[in-house]
């Protein structure tokens, strides 16, 4: 199996996350609604406007970032597919996530405080090591792009 | 200080073009000009022999070190 270049597995992701991206538009853009069906619907015994506005804010402030972190990476699959991946850019792409991520976490970390459950401290969880583990290939790509230069210049 | 290529110097004394001398080489016409143009980090000692064999010169002919930084 092709990893990366033309039809390969980053050419699945790259449109398997475009498929994704739009349904966390669509999802995004009838946030309020679907909320107010699901407290509904699993009949939540916490159910009052306080909490369902502060879950709009937190939904709506992950979603984005989710969106952007969806983006991103797309973005990142793209180069992978033109077998270049080892760019300045996608440099900036992996801290940029690295920051979403932490933020997602630390909204998920805010929540805890209001309607905690068992998932929202995994998902704390998730993101931090998820912006962790961004931050970190960022630095490997940054050396690998110095080795990757060093080896280009070399006549 | 700096390493300073004079490949065109010499490719002007055997009057070779450049892409003459990156096909009797064995190298792109771009990787030449890269170290034609001083741009290279380094370079290997299989490029360098090939480039002496084909200009008939030494290596000093075409490298030369310099203090002052450019």
């Amino acid at each position: 199996m092709k990893y990366s270049g033309k039809k390969s597995l980053a050419t699945f992701m790259k449109f398997f996350l475009l498929l994704l991206e739009g349904a966390a538009v669509i999802v995004l853009f009838g946030l309020p609604k679907f909320l107010g069906f699901y407290l509904i619907w699993i009949e939540s015994i916490f159910y009052n406007k306080a909490l369902y506005y502060g879950l709009v804010v937190i939904l709506y402030i992950t979603g984005i970032l989710a969106v952007l972190i969806l983006d991103t990476l797309r973005n990142l699959f793209s180069t992978m597919e033109d077998a270049n991946p080892f760019i300045r850019k996608n440099v900036t792409a992996l801290r940029r996530m690295g920051v979403y991520a932490f933020i997602v976490g630390g909204a998920y970390f805010a929540k805890i405080f209001f309607l905690n459950s068992f998932m929202t401290i995994i998902a704390v969880f998730i993101f931090f090591i998820a912006g962790i583990f961004c931050i970190v290939l960022a630095d490997l790509f940054n050396q690998a792009i110095i080795y990757k230069e060093e080896n280009d210049l070399t006549i | 200080m700096k390493i300073i290529v004079n490949l065109d110097v010499v490719m002007a004394m055997r009057k070779i073009g450049l892409s003459d001398l990156a096909e009797k080489v064995g190298i792109t016409n771009a990787n030449l000009s890269i170290l034609k143009n001083n741009k290279a980090k380094a370079i290997r000692f299989s490029t360098l022999e090939a480039i002496c064999r084909e200009l008939d010169c030494q290596p000093g002919d075409i490298l030369e070190f310099s203090r002052e930084d450019q």
